[in-house]
Parts: C-alpha cells; structure tokens; sequence
C-alpha cells in the first residue's frame, strides 16, 4: 500500500499521540457557574444604553440579582438618565460625582459592592465614529483597574428573548484567569445555548516559538499543529470541567482548536444577534493586555472581560 | 481491462509480451524501492509503457480512457470512504472509543493485550489500514509511557493483526476494494466468507504473538499492582479528547449508515462507489469539518500510483500476456479448485510480502479473470486472492503498510529496533500458518460448495 512519506507519518504519529496525551486530565470538577449578585451599569446617553440596559434587566430576571445604575458623564448637565434608567430596571440609581467618567465609574463600583459592571464602549463617544481603532480611555482604565468583571457593550443590538444564546469564550495563551473566565461564561449562557471554547494560536506566537526554536534545537519539528495541541492540552482540565458543566446544567458545548484567521466560531457569529464573547485578563501580562483591547475594539458583539481584583493575590 | 485481449483476442508478438513483462516488473522493482516514490514509480511505468502501446501499435491512444474508465468505480470508493475516514477520524470518535476501552481493561497487561489487538482489527475493518494503525500506535505509546509496558509487544500486535482486519469486509483495505470491484463481489459476501476466516487468523496472530512475548510483559499481576494500574489508567479521562458531541454522534450515524449502505448496495442496486461518495458527501455536510480541507485531504497520492498502475495492467493486458499466463497456471496446476486455491493463495501470499499488495492484486485479477474464461469457477479463486494478498503482509517488516508505521514509531518513539530476521522469525511464522489455515478453509468451503456463487 502506498505509505505516508516518514515526515508525514512522524507528524501523524505524534499529533495521534498528543491527541491521547490530552485525555489525561485526572478527576477533574465540573466548572461552577458564576453569577451576578449585584451589577452595576453604567450610562453615558448613547445608542448602546438601551442594549446594556437590556442585559442588565435580563439578569435580574434571571438571577435575581439587584442592579444599580450610574451616569458618569463629565460635566454637570447629564439630567436624570440614571435615574430613569433604574426606574425600569427597577433597580437603583447610585448618585453622580465629579471628575473623569472613569474615576466616577470606579467609585460606584465600590459603593454599590457590585460583582459586575457593565459599560458601554466606548464611554461618552459615538461608537460608528471611533470604530475599531480605539476602545476609548475610560474602558481602558476600567479594564486595568475595576475590581470586578466588566462587560462592555458595542454594537446597540435590539435585545430579542433570551440574550447570549451564543457564548464564545477565547483563550490565546497560557491564562490564569481562564477557570474564572470560564465560570461567569457558563453562569451567563442562556438556557440551552452553546458554548464555543476556542483555542486560538496566533500566527505571531508560532512564527515566534518556530524562530526561538530553530536556534535552540533546529533539528527540532516545531509544526503549527504541535502547538496547538500544546495549548489545547493546557486547558484540557478546563475543557473537561466546562463539558461537566454543560451536563449539568443543560447548555451544549463545544471545544474549537483554531489557528488565527480560520474559520471557526469566532467569524462565524451571527451579525444580526448578539454573540457574548468572553476573554481573561491577566493584568500583569502584556500580552493578555495587548489581545483582549485588540478583540474588544475588533468586536461589535458584547465581551466579558473577566481579570483579577487589583489587589488579590495568585489565583 | 485488457482491450485488445478482450476485444480481439488477438495476441501481441513474443518479444513484445516479453518487453512489456520486463517494463511492469521493472515497474514493481521501482514500487518496492525504497529510492524512488511508489507513485512515480508506477506513473513512469505506466508512461513508457502507453509509449510503447501506442507506437507499436497495440491499441490507439484513446483507448487508454477505456482502461481507466473501467477502473473508476476504485476512484470512487477511494475518494468517498477517504473524505469519510477523514472526518470522522478528525471528530476524535476512533480516539475517544480506543480510550474508553483501554481505560476498560484497568491497565492489566492481558486484558490490555486483548483490548488492542481486537481494537486493532475492528478498527482497521472500519477505517481501513492507515488510520486505524495511526491511531492504534499512538494510544499503545502514549499507555505503554504512563504504565511501564514495553511498546514492543502490542506494536508488533497492531502490525500483525491489522492484516487480519483488513479482510473483513469489502471496504476494510485497497486489494478488497480492486477485487471486490473487478469481480463484482458484494459486501455481504465478505461477511459471509472472509470474515469469519478473518477472526481466525487474528486468534492465530494473538496466540503466538501470546507466546512470542511470554517474557515481555506481566501477564500476571498481583491484586496491588492491579491496583496502582487502575489508578495510573483512571488518569485517562477518553471525554476530554471530545472536542463537539454532536459532531462525534454525527460522524459515528454517518460511519454507520455507509457500513449499512455497503450491505445493502447490491439489493438497492448501486454501485459501492455511489455509496462510498454517498458517506463522504454526507460527512461534508454534517460533520462540521472544513469542507476544503478535508477535500485536500483525499490521498492523492494513492489515487495517481492507481492511474499508474492501472495503465501498466491495461498495457500488458493488451499484449495478451497475462492471458497466455492465465493459461499457463491452468496448464500447470490444472483446472480444479484443489490446486488452484493453494495456488492463488501462497502466491499472492508470498509476492505481497516481498513486494506489495496492491500490484499482486492488479496483476492477479485479469489473471483470475481470464483463468475463468476457461471454465473455471472464479468464486474461490478471488477468495483466494483476497485473503493472500492480505496476509501475505505480515511476512516481511515492508510486506503491509501496518507493519511499516508500526516498526517505524517503535524506532522513533521508543528507539527499539526491530531487524528484518527478528520480524520474519515472528511474522513470517504467523503469516505462515495464516496462509495455511487460509486454504485449508478455502478448499472446505470448496467441499462444502458454500461460495456464494458472483451473478
């Protein structure tokens, strides 16, 4: 029979191999979904607000959890959309201070004790105008300093029935947040919605261990398949938790190993309904930083961003 | 095949049968050569030899369509069950049933034993030989590493039993597939004849591979050694090599609904390679694989060594060569099922060994053919040739595919060496008794007359 040639068949081998070498994951827990308690959404008079307003009316329905409201906006003449806003919500309106939307944003977080904020973003500016070229200065500062998850809102989706039917969670690289990431994610995913877990590698990181790789070891086969299933196996206990998870609770979930620029779950999100995407922080790690402002401001759907408390310690 | 033989029968000069005799063996040398590609190799022969056909007027140069045409059917099932063993190898069903199997068996050396070599064979029916032993070699290194087993035992199992699967059933291996084809077998009828011979010869291969590594590994193992297997094997957890549910169920109905289809292509009146395009559409469409790379998966390769391949056939074919050779085993083993059997059997046997069996069973079939335009009863005849051709492959560490990716992972991934005296001492034993179990059940079902007769 005609044979895979040897550099084909080691390739074959060691991806089957790698393939096997994932299953071993030891007892793994399912992974507990994490809900809000109290969320805190913040207003800036934009298109987006009613969108935000949406998804936190939604959770309070769902979870029962209190939501306070918070106009942020610079300057004194923001009239009382705070305060209609939490009247249809019934929820609460937090009072207005002074100084830049972000510090006003980040005292309201620690005065109403909530453990999820949603903004919209960008904050105070015309989302058409800004486009993906900046995900503006104040969810910059919220992202690098707000205790809690935050959840920014970008296109002004009309909310229709249960909202995030479609949970896209995107991990890059080696991500300490990702169990806590992957906990609000299944806490917030509708009931019998999907859950795309998607491993992305991005070319940049291959062509970079490929180079470092070749110096070291160039007898060495650094493939793009073998890294991907590096990083898959990583987060193998994750996966399997997360497949424990969708079990128990009824969503359906799905593993995607992809390299960046294939097809896959990502690109394939419907334009036309709201598709929550969720990503780690880690604070401490530039690149984790640099990815989660690149897709934000790539986005129009909705994305959770989900990092450490600034001041808590090792995960 | 054969034009001018089948249609004119009209046979070429000597010395033109005797050059396009050295050219096809030349081209066979060029196949088993480990210096030159086997795909090239059969191009280049089937190149000089239309070369040689044309300009020494043998046939007209259109008729070379004619010789491929008959043999599309082969494209067909090749392209349709290699797009299906393609996606649903890549939902991770073949992985995740061989895990939760093995993890089954608590890491006990025995029953670890049994479950490959049986895994093996299923799998190979199924998938056919490549993938299957891909997936297969790679579970029993990645085990082997977290239990402590020597490799060497079960590599050498899915080498050997591989063969035993891969005559299941008519899709199970690329001989079943041109004879089957050529012969207008159905699929039930591997069922029914080679089947059941297949287990046997997988119980021989498991006995004295048993007995070859009696030293190799603990078949006996205390209650706590038992114990810290178990705990070492429930590490495993096959559900986390399930990426997509839904996709793996998806694969799994489409695999099974080809098998069926398979049994029943005869009675729905289709052809296999309908069917086999049938489950490879269907995969296209339900698996969620990416349709374009899944096509550029389609091996190709095998798909041009066939062109080549079947130009040489066709060529010498058309010399009436292999008809005067058809001729010439009658003349010399007589008409009777008795000699012929044995005849078919041990030949093919021995040549796929040493060469391959893909060209065994092209060379092999226009012979068959033409000895039953003698008035001899083909059915056992292509049995013969069936399970020959097959377990001919367990002689030499090159005879099969199973054997050659096998000893290959052994040496890059556990540098154990396995030299061609130690595997002949091994498989050429089993393939030995194999063959010889082989025709003692071929010359039963003779006496028996139990070959369904080929309408």
């Amino acid at each position: 029979m005609v044979e895979p040639t040897r550099r084909d068949l080691d390739r074959a081998v060691e991806n089957s191999m790698d393939m096997f070498s994932r299953a071993r994951v030891g007892a793994v827990a399912a992974v507990v979904p994490r809900r809000p308690k109290s969320v805190l959404l913040a207003v800036d008079g934009s298109s987006q607000d009613a969108f935000g307003a949406a998804i936190a009316g939604q959770f309070r329905q769902r979870f029962g959890c209190q939501v306070a409201v918070v106009d942020a906006r610079e300057g004194d003449g923001a009239g009382n959309l705070a305060q209609q806003t939490a009247k249809s919500l019934v929820g609460k309106a937090e009072d207005k201070g002074s100084g830049d939307s972000f510090a006003q944003i980040l005292e309201a977080v620690e005065r109403s004790k909530c453990d999820l904020l949603i903004a919209p973003c960008p904050y105070g500016r015309d989302l058409e105008a800004v486009g993906p070229d900046s995900a503006g200065t104040v969810i910059d500062v919220l992202l690098a300093r707000s205790p809690v998850p935050v959840l920014v809102v970008r296109k002004p989706y009309q909310p229709q029935g249960d909202l995030f039917h479609q949970v896209v969670m995107i991990l890059a690289a080696e991500n300490e947040m990702a169990p806590e990431a992957a906990a609000w994610a299944a806490g917030m995913i509708a009931p019998k919605g999907t859950f795309h877990l998607v491993l992305v590698l991005e070319r940049e990181m291959y062509e970079n261990v490929h180079a470092l790789m070749e110096s070291i070891a160039p007898d060495m086969d650094v493939s793009i398949d073998s890294l991907s299933h590096a990083l898959a196996r990583n987060y193998m206990r994750l996966h399997r938790g997360l497949q424990k998870a969708a079990a128990e609770t009824g969503f359906e979930y799905k593993l995607k190993l992809q390299v960046e620029g294939e097809a896959g779950p990502i690109a394939a999100a419907d334009a036309s309904r709201p598709t929550l995407r969720v990503l780690a922080l880690e604070r401490s790690d530039h690149v984790s930083e640099g990815a989660v402002q690149a897709r934000i401001r790539q986005s129009l759907h909705p994305v959770l961003v989900v990092c450490r408390r600034p001041d808590a310690g090792d995960v | 095949m054969g034009l001018l033989a089948e249609q004119t029968h009209v046979a070429a000069p000597g010395w033109i049968m005797g050059l396009f005799v050295v050219v096809m063996l030349l081209t066979y040398v060029g196949v088993a050569y480990k210096g030159l590609h086997k795909t090239v190799a059969a191009l280049l022969g089937g190149g000089v030899l239309v070369l040689l056909a044309v300009y020494l007027g043998l046939f007209d140069y259109h008729e070379i369509y004619e010789i491929l045409a008959k043999d599309l059917n082969v494209f067909g099932v090749i392209i349709g069950t290699g797009i299906l063993v393609d996606v649903t190898g890549g939902s991770g069903l073949f992985h995740f049933l061989s895990m939760l199997i093995v993890r089954a068996t608590g890491g006990r050396a025995t029953l670890l034993f049994l479950a490959i070599c049986g895994l093996t064979f299923v799998f190979v029916a199924l998938l056919t030989i490549v993938p299957a032993v891909l997936v297969l070699c790679s579970l029993v290194l990645v085990i082997c590493r977290s239990l402590n087993y020597s490799p060497k035992p079960f590599l050498l199992a899915v080498a050997i039993c591989a063969n035993s699967g891969a005559i299941v059933t008519f899709a199970s291996g690329l001989p079943n597939i041109m004879i089957g084809t050529a012969a207008g077998i159905p699929y039930m009828h591997f069922l029914l004849i080679s089947a059941p011979y297949a287990v046997v010869s997988l119980g021989i291969a498991m006995l004295v591979l048993r007995w070859a590594f009696q030293r190799d590994l603990p078949w006996k193992q205390d209650a706590e050694e038992r114990a810290q297997l178990e705990a070492k094997i429930s590490e495993f957890d096959p559900w986390a090599l399930v990426e997509d549910r839904w996709v793996l169920t998806r694969s799994a109905v489409i695999l099974g609904l080809t098998v069926l289809g398979f049994a029943l292509a005869q009675p729905l009146g289709l052809g296999m390679d309908y069917i086999a395009m049938a489950g490879g559409t269907a995969a296209l469409l339900f698996a969620g694989r990416g349709v374009e790379d899944t096509i550029a998966k389609v091996n190709w390769t095998v798909i041009l060594f066939f062109t080549g391949l079947f130009l040489v056939i066709g060529c010498v074919e058309a010399t009436g060569v292999l008809e005067k050779l058809a001729g010439a085993v009658v003349a010399m083993a007589g008409d009777k099922p008795a000699r012929l059997i044995p005849t078919v059997c041990v030949f093919s046997a021995g040549t796929s060994a040493i060469v391959d069996n893909i060209p065994v069973a092209a060379t092999l079939i226009p012979i068959i053919k033409s000895i039953a335009g003698m008035g001899v009863a083909p059915e056992p005849l292509w049995w013969s040739l069936v399970l020959g051709s097959n377990l001919g492959g367990n002689g030499t560490p090159i005879g099969s595919i199973s054997c050659v990716i096998a000893l290959h992972a052994l040496k890059k991934e556990a540098k154990i060496s396995v030299g061609w005296g130690e595997f002949i001492k091994l498989g050429g034993l089993i393939m030995a008794i194999q063959v010889i179990g082989a025709v003692v059940y071929l010359l039963l079902l003779q006496a028996l007359n139990a070959f369904p007769a080929l309408t």
